[in-house]
């Protein structure tokens, strides 16, 4: 009913609003400095502007270039860039296809799924992130014969990872996979499976999304007849013959008959000598299962050793990776808010396809620096919810080692994550679930702090080394308001008077809960800190 | 609907046609990576030599015989076995431990009607083939003989005192393992078919399991009962041979006896053979020329050949394929 009268103004309006001009021009900064710090710290490194930061951009906005150098070349940055495509992937937050029982038992590792899942979901993304800290283009990550792991990982892969070394390291595995980077690797394979009779397709389509952004289950198909459901060889036929299932099919099951080296039996998914490694003797079972010969939409292909080279030569491969960081960085869909993106991709081919380059093209589009109302507020997903308050904090919501803010076995679809399966994509905005997290996870992290803070002068992580916690509002009013002003900016980067609202209604909340708790004054900083880390502007940005 | 037109025309397409590089900024290349090192028709032939020597040798008995001997002290608890006849069955929902000390884990079903199997699989072979081995082979709608073999099926992890790396088993196995001989008529026939891997255990010194060769191969072996004269079909692959040419696939191989019109030395069909760094080519034989040699053509992007033709010896494929008698 909308779409004609939006049509109808979008005309008159001359499609002003779906272009912008490029960066050679000057990025009309609509966003207050102080905010727009906030979103390009937050996007590209995970946390909020330090305070000396914020005193820089509000002295000279023209600092903020230098700033998202500085952000670029910080460790945050790679992290962030592994938190953002494991949107796109999902190895941290979804169900795993394969069955981790075994590695329970000692002689395995002694490690639950939990723990595991902690280490195989990193191995793509800390591939990438290694792209990015060599300034090695991104066609390589489904290149050569390399992959990312830690010790964990090679306690139990095949892989030549140091003798004592420790931590993420570039290493190769040593059967006889082929060498097609992030397309041959474990972490892939053992998240995205596909049931026997799904033969492979499954991982054919998560191959054309992630790195094609060519969703099939996102393609209009006509519904057919429900004969063609009947059993396995009326669906065969039908994916051959009927036009409405060939459509998909005809370039997805050649896509599929590439990935038959991890073809499992459903119940070996728990062999460690089944999942660990890859079985060349299995590439050609496209010949019994489907008759589908390997090919590339449409180009023979040798399998999989030669995928690597078919998705890096694919235009679509680049502009997938424009498109997935532009979208996750802005939280926006490019088919419900289009933008033009010239200007950032541009920037991806002058660089040589360099992972930077698209991420500071991103946070110089105009539309990102606050010309475009369509990208004004934006939720933190529940990593970036995770990220800014341990830095804010020190605290992490953890268990097992792991995050419950941001896995699968904690909150993160409460949080308001997807796990690609049940649901499918971030919330956009806060839920009720969400809030929920957010205040469990604020009281933690404040109680924390405060505890710490009380007990560190000399390592304070969010308050001044000069508070001693005895303070009260009869007889240091001042430097407690003066506190508070300070705890404002550094939590919700914004600057507030000292005798404003915002620091008496906090100094309100201060002294009831000292008066409910005995003069209690970890009791009242902690709620003071709970109130400014369950603020909206904590997680909308 | 001048105006919905003109709305979409306005709007630029999302990923793939709104503007793109221009050319005014230098593109620095990407490095391509160097190509693969070419193969060697020699270092082929060698390859091909290994994995058709090993076809005569292949079948369900040592893996069958290495669980076995692995798996002596079973006890009544653990695993779990159930059987009402044939299959028989074991299963556990998790690690279970013997009061031996012995843990299990997995499935495993074993049977011994082949039947059903013979029937429905190896049947149309033996009609195809049949006349050709034997003129007094009479073809009919269905199977009317005898059959005796052994299916495993299952995922099994076993551990012992013994140790086992990297799996953390002394015995593990997964996948599905039938050998099967039938009669029909003038016809005798053996069928291994070998899809997965059995690793560990005790198996008998020199077999495929002692290497271990990981198989996903399906032999068929027609002769006329008490004759020499050999069909004999491949189909599949074998890896973990000697590296660098660690994996040899066969499609559609077939060895005719010359008493058959066949051809000693050569079959038909096609083999590749990768290297693992998954670089293929591949031979297509063709019994007709009958020289035992075949030109190697890249299978992969970027894969060259040096040297002439591959050549081998297909005698192996013409001896008769391994047979145990295995009772479950």
């Amino acid at each position: 009913m909308t779409r004609p009268w939006l049509a109808l103004g979008l005309l008159f309006a001359g499609c002003d609003d779906t272009t912008f001009p490029h960066l050679s021009e000057p990025a009309p900064a609509t966003l207050a400095p102080d905010r727009l710090l906030a979103r390009i710290s937050l996007d590209l490194r995970g946390v909020r502007p330090t305070l000396e930061e914020l005193d820089a951009v509000e002295r000279d906005p023209a600092l903020l270039d230098d700033l998202v150098e500085r952000f670029l070349a910080d460790e945050l940055f790679l992290r962030r860039l592994e938190d953002l495509y494991s949107e796109v992937m999902y190895t941290r937050s979804g169900d795993y296809y394969v069955y981790f029982d075994l590695y329970a038992q000692e002689e395995l590792g002694g490690r639950t799924e939990d723990e595991l899942v902690g280490h195989v979901g990193e191995e793509p993304l800390r591939m990438l992130s290694w792209l990015a800290a060599n300034d090695r283009p991104v066609e390589e990550w489904v290149l050569g014969g390399w992959t990312m792991a830690d010790e964990v990982l090679a306690s139990i892969w095949p892989l030549d990872y140091p003798a004592g070394a420790t931590g993420w390291q570039r290493v190769s595995y040593t059967d006889a996979r082929p060498p097609v980077g992030v397309l041959s690797t474990n972490g892939l394979w053992w998240f995205r499976g596909s049931m026997e009779n799904n033969r492979n397709r499954g991982r054919a389509n998560y191959v054309s999304r992630v790195f094609l952004c060519d969703d099939y289950l996102e393609r209009e198909v006509p519904f057919v007849s429900s004969t063609v459901l009947d059993s396995d060889d009326a669906v065969g036929d039908a994916i051959k013959t009927n036009p409405g299932c060939v459509a998909c099919h005809d370039s997805l099951d050649p896509l599929a008959s590439h990935f038959y080296g991890y073809w499992w039996f459903f119940h070996d998914k728990a062999l460690p000598d089944q999942i660990s490694t890859y079985h060349p003797e299995r590439e050609t079972l496209w010949r019994d299962l489907t008759g589908v010969a390997p090919a590339y939409f449409g180009q023979p292909s040798g399998g999989l050793a030669d995928l690597g080279g078919f998705v890096a030569e694919d235009p679509r491969y680049g502009a997938c990776f424009v498109q997935n960081v532009w979208e996750k960085t802005t939280r926006t869909d490019v088919d419900d808010v289009p933008v033009d993106l010239g200007s950032v991709r541009n920037a991806f081919e002058a660089s040589g396809h360099r992972i930077p380059d698209v991420f500071r093209a991103v946070v110089s589009h105009p539309a990102y620096r606050g010309a475009d109302p369509r990208l004004d507020l934006k939720m933190a997903t529940p990593d970036l919810l995770s990220s800014q308050i341990e830095d804010l904090t020190g605290y992490r919501w953890d268990r097992n080692e792991r995050d419950l803010v941001t896995s699968a076995s904690g909150y993160v679809l409460l949080a308001g994550g997807a796990d690609g399966d049940r649901v499918t994509g971030s919330a956009p905005t806060a839920t009720v679930t969400s809030v929920l997290v957010q205040q469990r996870l604020a009281e933690s992290a404040a109680a924390h702090v405060v505890l710490h803070d009380q007990a560190s002068p000399g390592a304070r992580t969010l308050f001044d080394a000069d508070l001693t916690f005895t303070e009260t509002p009869a007889t240091d009013r001042d430097r407690m308001a003066a506190q508070i002003a300070r705890l404002h900016r550094r939590i919700l980067s914004r600057t507030v008077a000292v005798d404003g609202p915002e620091v008496e209604s906090l100094l309100g909340l201060w002294t009831a809960v000292a008066d409910a708790s005995a003069q209690d004054e970890v009791a009242a900083w902690s709620a003071v800190v709970t109130a400014l880390l369950r603020d909206p502007d904590l997680v909308m940005y | 609907m001048w105006v919905v037109a003109g709305w979409w025309a306005c709007v630029p397409e999302p990923s793939t046609t709104d503007s793109v590089a221009t050319a005014d900024t230098a593109t620095p290349q990407t490095p391509p990576l160097p190509p693969p090192p070419p193969v060697d028709a020699a270092d082929l032939a060698r390859a091909l030599q290994t994995a058709v020597d090993w076809v005569p040798e292949l079948s369900l008995g040592p893996c069958y015989e290495s669980w076995r001997a692995a798996s002596v002290d079973r006890d009544e608890t653990c695993p779990p076995f159930t059987t009402t006849g044939d299959p028989y069955l074991w299963e556990t929902e998790e690690v279970c431990t013997t009061v031996a000390g012995s843990r299990y884990f997995g499935i495993l079903t074993t049977g011994v009607d082949q039947r059903a199997y013979v029937e429905d699989v190896l049947w149309p072979v033996i009609v195809e083939v049949g006349p050709g081995v034997s003129a007094g082979f009479v073809s009919s709608p269905w199977f009317t003989g005898s059959t005796s073999g052994l299916l495993l099926d299952g995922s099994v992890w076993l551990r012992t005192g013994a140790d086992v790396a990297p799996s953390g088993a002394a015995f593990t196995l997964g996948g599905n393992f039938r050998s099967v001989q039938a009669y029909t008529g003038p016809l005798k026939v053996r069928h291994h078919a070998l899809e997965g891997f059995c690793h560990g255990g005790v198996p008998p010194a020199g077999t495929w399991v002692d290497a271990p060769i990981d198989p996903w191969l399906h032999l068929t072996q027609v002769s006329a009962t008490g004759e020499a004269l050999r069909h004999t079909l491949v189909d599949g692959s074998l890896s973990n041979l000697p590296a660098p040419y660690g994996t040899v696939d066969f499609a559609g191989v077939a060895w005719v006896d010359p008493a058959l019109g066949g051809c000693a030395v050569e079959p038909d069909g096609t083999v590749t053979i990768r290297r693992d760094d998954g670089v293929a080519v591949t031979l297509a034989f063709d019994s007709g020329s009958c020289d035992g040699c075949a030109e190697a053509v890249p299978a992969t992007a970027g894969a060259t050949v040096l040297g002439g033709p591959v050549c081998f010896d297909a005698a192996p494929l013409g001896r008769p394929l391994r047979w145990e008698e295995l009772a479950p």
